[in-house]
Formats: structure tokens, sequence, C-alpha cells
């Protein structure tokens, strides 16, 4: 396989799925990239067995042919490399030449044989969003994905599509975002899925321009295709828990607070409270919210007030600092809303107004004060 | 029918003479193994006859001389006579109460023995008596017998033991460490007796003089001035077991074993079972191969056990070993407070590393070692001024641009610190640990922890062994944040779990929690410590677990805020401590 291209286009295309390929895996051959090159186009594919990508460049080829290269010591070289054209060759016997202006690079490699099968594909009706909608989303949620790896299924991003919603569910058990969007119009199966975090997070970096994503979902894989780029993940298996059931229909205690003084008044508190409880209290009664903390192994402590408007009994909650901080991170909007239950219930958390065709919802269970 | 008697009778069969000898060497290796058993033999009468002094004279480390004199009782030349007979125990005419075994000899098969393979002089006079008695007796045959003036009290010396069975004398040991053994009697004695007046003098040099005192003056005149201050009291009892006496803060630990002083009814006695019971109760301040000292009494109702075992009467048994053991370990468990980390091993912690390095700015000394000042802060909130001396110095730094790191994470699971006198290595899961085994011990009491409530409640379907686990355990879960519903059929349902637990599988954990618990039950944990022992287990933060350097920080300072910071519930090190001086000689830099 021979090629030339620019130090730019070559870089921008490997660098896209740098992400994917694994620091440490028992699979040498998954450390690297894989290259094929048919005529003028390269396609460069890496996988973790979990997420594939895959991108496509253009590139003045020389003779086809298909090889590994090492990953990180080829990005590196690239980076490193002026901006001139610069022609890679790998030799039958796996060595990658990297030639550019008097300078000449050879890189060992793997045998292209080990590299394993990756999933192509599927072609379905795709769902059209735009990349910071999608983008927004993603960022909006993934904060109360949990790390339990003995229940798999909260470690996924709950993913629903529908002719007329695109939704996204997370929790940890502790809190919980709901984000629907009202999309342009889907006409694939509606399904549900549970997506890896990981995927994720790397469907958000693909949304870095203007213009639009394709999501394709099957019941066996989910893919995001931006350009020329395409990720595919396999899903995580098994049921996600019963989010609707557990979401409160009738809290009556509405709280409203402007968002900026309620973030600032937590964030003071939270540096006081105890450094592994975080815990904080809040007496709301019907004008002003006294938060108050108390860090009784190191004996700090602290109070403050917040105006608010509020309509329901006089109640008196405790909550993790960081929990709180993390939901109003979420609002946009001036002012947050908190439709409270009792204080040992689930709480809702929602902007005052929501984004247009965007339904966002937030969940935070209290910490019971003894 | 006893040799004493037949002395007296030559006209008995020899046979049967010759009989009781024999009986009485045979039984003089099973109760006299040693100068160390005569001596304890003769301290026991003594003790017994009520002595208030009890001097004691030795002579080549008791192969020539074991002389005991004390101001007790007497006895009268009848009692004299029948106290070396054996199995009639002279102490039997004393008064009603000697039935009990509360006193210290019983089995009256001592003075025979010794008297078979000695020389024995004894003067003894009974209280108001007019006159007193001298007997001497060769190898248990009554040599001579006359009247003497003598005021109270009995005088019994022992001359050239084992004189006649040269194979036991074979097998004693040098005589250095015979004297060690008497010494050690001698010891524990005092111990046990410090109201009474002691003095010990071998080859007419004076070794103790002990006027009447109490415990901790006893330990001092024993031990050295100051010593007592190294040691903590016990005061406990429970279900019916009585504990006193002292155990030794860390600082009197020994690589070898001696200084273990445990006494029942006031009877010095071995037990592998209470030894490991105050092992446990001290397993923090213990290193490996390391022996605490301690001097610990015990009291129980005679009846509760079994000590006529061995003729040496050292091995106790008793009818409830389990409580016997909960309570002595629940007596030092109560007594172990920071005193005894602020004495001993953490002072090897430096505290001002900080002033140090304004002193020497040229020296990178990491900020956050003044994280180790904080040795002892009691849980209740005695507030060293750690947190603002820990953060400011980090706003310096980041100021002047000069990031450097205080702590490292390595593998992901030990952090590095500099501190002044070399570096800490932390085991960060074993760190943990006992950061979350003391707050749960605590919660028992406070309930220091919170409940976080569940979105989705956890259901827990328990196999019959964990179920009755996990109902012994149920309300103290409870007091640790677990908040637990009962569906039947060993079916539960977990809605809150301990707020704030960060990088736990709460799906896992009551099982996991429940399994510890059983391994720490075995390891004899009392119940409330097996279950912290086992939630701080499961719930701490792994090998592998990255951490970041607020967290690191976190750690650090809890970890320095427990009692005992330098051991994980289980006993192994949470801090390994490399001096540069061990760093230099690793390095050849060894002047």
């Amino acid at each position: 396989m021979k090629f030339q291209a620019s130090q730019s286009s070559l870089f921008s295309a490997f660098q896209t799925l740098a992400t994917i390929i694994p620091t440490k895996s028992p699979m040498p051959v998954l450390m690297h990239f894989l290259v094929q090159l048919t005529g003028k186009k390269l396609v460069v594919t890496a996988t973790d067995l979990e997420i594939s990508m895959e991108t496509q460049l253009e590139v003045s080829g020389e003779e086809d042919g298909k090889a590994l290269f090492p990953a990180r010591k080829y990005l590196e070289l690239l980076r490193e490399l002026p901006d001139v054209p610069i022609h890679v060759e790998a030799a039958d016997n796996g060595r990658i030449t990297l030639t550019a202006e008097g300078k000449n690079y050879n890189l060992a490699s793997e045998n292209v044989q080990n590299y394993p099968k990756v999933p192509s594909l599927e072609k379905v009706e795709p769902l059209r969003l735009s990349q910071s909608q999608l983008r927004r989303m993603i960022s909006k949620c993934s904060f109360a994905v949990s790390r339990d790896e003995l229940r798999p299924q909260l470690t996924g991003v709950y993913a629903k599509v529908s002719a007329q919603e695109l939704r996204f569910v997370t929790t940890d058990g502790h809190r919980l975002v709901k984000i629907g969007y009202q999309h342009n119009g889907y006409k694939g199966a509606a399904l549900e899925s549970i997506v890896p975090a990981k995927a994720m997070q790397n469907a958000a970096r693909l949304c870095e321009r203007e213009g639009d994503i394709e999501m394709f979902f099957t019941d066996k894989q989910i893919a995001f295709r931006v350009g020329p780029t395409t990720m595919i993940t396999k899903l995580i298996e098994g049921r996600y828990p019963n989010y609707e059931a557990v979401i409160p229909s009738d809290n009556k205690n509405k709280l409203t607070l402007d968002l900026d003084q309620f973030q600032a008044a937590v964030r003071r508190a939270a540096i006081v409270s105890n450094e592994i409880s975080r815990q904080i209290r809040l007496k709301i009664s019907a004008d002003n919210v006294e938060i108050l903390v108390e860090d009784i192994e190191q004996g700090n402590e602290g109070r403050e007030s917040v105006s608010c408007s509020y309509a329901g009994e006089p109640m008196d909650i405790g909550y993790n600092a960081a929990y709180v901080l993390d939901v109003l991170k979420q609002i946009d909007t001036g002012e947050v809303v908190l439709d409270l239950g009792t204080p040992t219930s689930a709480g809702i958390v929602k902007p005052t107004e929501q984004e247009e065709k965007e339904d966002l919802l937030m969940l935070i269970m209290p910490v019971r004060l003894n | 029918m006893t040799s004493v008697a037949s002395s007296e009778r030559n006209s008995l069969p020899k046979i049967r003479i010759l009989a009781e000898n024999v009986v009485n060497q045979i039984a003089a290796g099973e109760v006299v193994e040693r100068a160390a058993s005569v001596l304890k033999e003769l301290v026991e009468n003594s003790l017994d006859a009520g002595a208030t002094r009890v001097q004691i004279v030795l002579k080549g480390s008791g192969r020539s001389l074991i002389q005991v004199v004390d101001d007790g009782c007497g006895m009268s030349r009848d009692d004299l006579l029948l106290a070396f007979e054996r199995h009639a125990t002279s102490k039997l005419a004393r008064a009603e109460d000697l039935q009990t075994v509360k006193t210290l000899g019983f089995r009256g098969e001592a003075l025979p023995s010794i008297a078979s393979v000695s020389f024995i002089e004894v003067r003894s006079a009974a209280t108001g008596a007019a006159s007193g008695t001298l007997l001497r007796l060769e190898a248990g045959r009554i040599a001579h017998d006359e009247p003497i003036a003598s005021n109270a009290g009995t005088s019994m010396a022992v001359h050239s033991l084992f004189f006649n069975t040269p194979a036991r004398a074979r097998f004693l040991k040098s005589a250095a460490t015979e004297l060690a053994h008497l010494i050690r009697i001698f010891k524990q004695y005092a111990l046990a007796y410090p109201e009474i007046a002691w003095t010990l003098t071998h080859d007419d040099a004076l070794e103790y003089n002990l006027p009447p005192a109490d415990l901790s003056t006893r330990l001092n005149d024993l031990f050295g001035a100051g010593f007592s201050d190294k040691t903590a009291s016990l005061q406990f009892e429970a279900g019916g077991v009585v504990v006193s006496g002292v155990v030794g803060l860390p600082e009197l630990n020994k690589k070898s074993r001696g200084n273990q002083y445990l006494f029942l009814n006031c009877r010095p006695v071995q037990s592998a079972l209470l030894h490991s019971a105050v092992r446990s109760a001290l397993r923090e301040l213990l290193e490996e191969g390391e022996w605490p000292f301690y001097a610990v009494f015990l009291e129980i109702a005679p009846s509760e056990l079994d000590v006529n075992v061995h003729p040496a009467k050292l091995e106790v048994k008793f009818a409830d070993e389990q409580r016997v053991h909960g309570a002595l370990y629940r007596a030092i468990r109560s007594v172990l407070t920071e005193r005894f980390v602020q004495d001993s091993r953490l002072a090897v912690l430096p505290s001002d590393a900080a002033e140090r390095s304004s002193e020497n700015p040229s020296v990178a000394v990491p900020q956050r070692s003044d994280l180790f000042s904080r040795q002892t802060v009691a849980s209740s909130g005695d507030m060293s001024p750690l947190t603002s001396g820990a953060r400011a110095p980090d706003a310096l730094s980041s100021e002047q641009g000069l990031l450097r790191p205080a702590i490292f994470q390595v593998h992901g699971k030990h952090l590095i610190a500099q501190i002044q006198s070399g570096i800490a290595i932390v085991d960060q899961h074993a760190a943990h640990e006992r950061v979350l085994f003391e707050k749960a011990i605590r919660s028992f009491d406070e309930r220091s922890f919170h409940a976080q409530q569940l979105l989705f409640p956890m259901l827990l379907e328990l196999d019959p062994e964990m179920d009755a686990l996990f109902v012994e355990v149920r309300d103290d879960l409870a007091k640790l944040g677990f908040q637990i519903r009962d569906f039947g059929q060993r079916t539960y349902s977990v809605e809150a779990v301990p707020a704030g637990l960060r990088r736990v599988s709460e799906s896992g954990m009551i099982r996991a929690m429940l399994e510890e618990y059983r391994e720490f039950r075995r390891a004899r944990f009392e119940p409330l410590e097996a279950l912290a022992a086992g939630f701080a287990c499961h719930a701490a933060i792994r090998a592998g677990d990255l951490l970041t350097a607020d967290e690191m920080t976190a750690l650090m300072n809890e970890l320095f805020a427990t009692r005992f910071p330098l051991t994980c519930p289980h006993g192994r090190p949470t801090v390994i401590h490399v001096t540069l001086s061990e760093l230099d000689r690793r390095f050849k830099r060894t002047e």
C-alpha cells in the first residue's frame, strides 16, 4: 500500500479516531489503526471491540492495500511533522514508512490479518438531528450515569426514539435526568436501547460543527454518522429500570429560586460541608430558603438565606450538595423550579421555561436527616 | 502410710516407703520442674498464710538455696509435719473458706514433692503460739525436729535442689536462664500483690526491695521510674467478669515475649484465649512479631472456671470462653485512646515540614506534608487549624505557578507523600478502610451516616445462612444509614444506603458486607466491630480507583484524624514510613 496526502488532512482524520484506541489492551492489534486504500479512498478504522469508528479521506493513492498503523507513534509523528505532502508506504512485511522532505521514519507494526472484524453500518432509516442539539442533550444527562458495574444498565444512557421524540435518560439511583427532544421526523422503527456512556461521549465529540448528525437505530447497535465519519456502538443488554414510575406526579410543594443566587449559596455551603457526605440542609419556608451546613467531624458550620417563592408546606430537607450543584448546572433559565414531595422522596428539578422542542426533567433524592 | 509418718515408725514395710518416695519424686518431676517452680510454691504458701512481708533469698540461681521468709500465720508442729505429707494440704486446717479454690495452693502435693528432691530447713511459729518448730528434711525424711523460739511466720529454705535426681538437674538451663525464671515468678507475685512488701536477694545482693504500694507504684519499682506512665489502666466489668490492671503503650512493645502478665483471681495463669483477646484488642498497635506489655487481672467467680487442669495450675479453662474473651477485649478497646497513637508511632511523622520549606525554599517540600500534623483529633471535634493550614500553601504555590503535587498516586493504589523525615507511602484501600471503620463504629452511637434515599430500591434475596447473619445485624445496618424493608421469605428491599460513599457498588454491598461480617466474626471480632469492618472493607476505595488531588487530600486528612491511622481494621499497615536515612543507606550514601 502506498499513498500520499497532506499532513493536515491525515492528522485530522486519524485524530478523530484516537479516542477509540484503548490505552491498554490485552489485544495489541487494537492499539493500531486499520488503514485500507482503494483507489483514492483511504478508510481508517479504530475499535475497542465495543465501539468502532471509521472515517474516510481522499488521498493520492499509488498502490491499493491494507495495513495496521501503530496508533500512538504514528499520530504523534504526524502531529510533529510540518504541513507538507507526506508519503506513506506499508511494506508487505508490515513495516510502515513515512517520508516527508528528507524525513524518513520506519515503524514496526502488527499483522493486519489479526485485526478483528468490525461491524458495518446497517442501513436503516436515520434520525437526523443538529449536531449541537445532540451534543447538548448528551452533556445535560451524562453526569448522572452510574459507575456501579454490578448494575451495568445504569452505566449507560437510556435512549428511546419514536416518531416524535428522541429521549435520553440517565440515573445512578440518587439522581436522574430525562431529556426529550421533538425532532423533525423519523420514519424508522421506535426503539429503546442502552448506549454505553463512552460511546455517548464519543458521539458528543463528533458533534463539533454546524450541520446534522445521523443516528441509525437497530436492536443490536446504534450508529452515528457525521460527514465521512461513522461510529457504531454495541448496546448494553438488559432492561433499563422503570424510570417513569419513579417520577412523582403529585409533588405539591413548588419552590422557585434565582438560579445564580441559589447556586452560589450551595457552592459556598459545599466548601464547608463534610468532604465525604457533602451534606447540606434546606429549611424551606414561604419566602426564603435557609441553607445550613455542618461538618461535625471537622467542626465547620455555616448558614445563609436565599429568597424564594414557595407554595407548599414548610420543609426541612437534606441533600448531597454535589448532587444539587450537578443538577443546577444543567439549568439554563434565570430561575429554577423544584417540585418537592416529602423530605424523603424524590424532588423534581426543572428550568422555569423549556427550550423549544425540549423537555428537561431531573430528579434528586434527598438524604434522610437524623 | 506416708514418708513422714514412716520415718518415725521404721517398722513399716520397706516397700511402701520406697513407693512413696518414688511417687514423690515422680510428682516432683511434674510440679517441680525447675527452681522457679519451687519459688512459686513457697511464695503461694506464704500468700495463703496471709503474709504482709515476703523475703526471698536465692543463691546460685536457686540451685544452692531458695528461701522464702514470711510473717504469715505460721504453722504448728503438727501442721508442719502434715504439710510434708502428700495430698494432705496443711491449709485445710486454717479456715473453712480454704475449701474453695480461692487459695493459691490447694493440691497438697507441692511440699512433699519439693522435699523429696532437696534438703529443707523450715522454721515456723503459728500466730499466738509460745514457741515454734525447726524441721530439717533430707530427701523428704525428717532428719531433725526441735522446738525453737520464733516470731509468728514461716521461713522455708530449700537447699541443693535436685541433688538426688541428676537427670532433672541436667535439664536445668544455664544459671542466667534459671535466674530469669525465678525473677519472672517474683515479678508475677509482686505485681499481683502490690500491698505486700517484697524483697529479693540473690547471692547476697539485694535485687529488689519493694515497699507496700499500689499497682502503678509497683510497676515503677519493678520496671523503672516512669514505667506506669507508659501504660493505660483497665477498669471494666461485664457479665460477671471484672477486668483491671494495665496495658502498655506501643513504645513498650518488644520483639520477644516475657512481659505479659495475666492473673486470674490473683493467680498467675497462662491462657492462649486471653492472650489472643489482648492481642486482637491491641492489633493496631502491634507490628508483626511484637509483644505488648500487659499486667491484666481478671476476677471471675470460681464456679465459672476450672484451674485444676495442670498441677502447675497455669492453664485455666472457662465455662464461657466467649464471654471472658469479650470482656477482656472490650476492657482494652475501651481505654485505647488517641494517647496511644500520639505517644508512639505517629511521632515519627513530622509536623513542621511546612515551616521547614519556608526556611529553606530551595528544598522542594510538598505543601501537603502538614497533613501529618494532625496526629490526633478527637472524633468529637478537637479542631486543629488543619484545613486552613493545608489549603493556604496550595493557593500560594499555584499563584507562583509552581505545580507541585503534594501527594502522588502510583499504580492506582498507593499514595506517596513527602514528609520531613522521609516518605510516607499509603495504601489507599487500607487507609480508607480505617477511616470508614471508625466512622461506622461512631455511627452505631451517633448515627453519623445519613441515609441517601434511592430512586430504585434494590431487591435483596438471601439464602438461609446469609439471612441468619442479616437478622443479627439488621438494626445496626440501619444505624449505618441503610434502610431495608422486609418483604418476607428472606427477601428485602434496600431503600437507602449510607450517604456520601464514593465509587461503591451499592447493589452488591449488603451481601458483600454480610460475607465480610461472617469472616470477621470467625476472627473473633466483636459483633459491631465485625460489621463495621465488613462495611469498611466493602465501601472503601479499591486498588485501581484513580483519585483526584482533592480526594487524596481528603483521604489523608481523614486517615490521620482516626484513632489508629497506622493500621486497617484487619491490623495490616496503612502507612509505610521510609526515612531519609533509610533512603540514604539504600543509595549507599551512608558515611
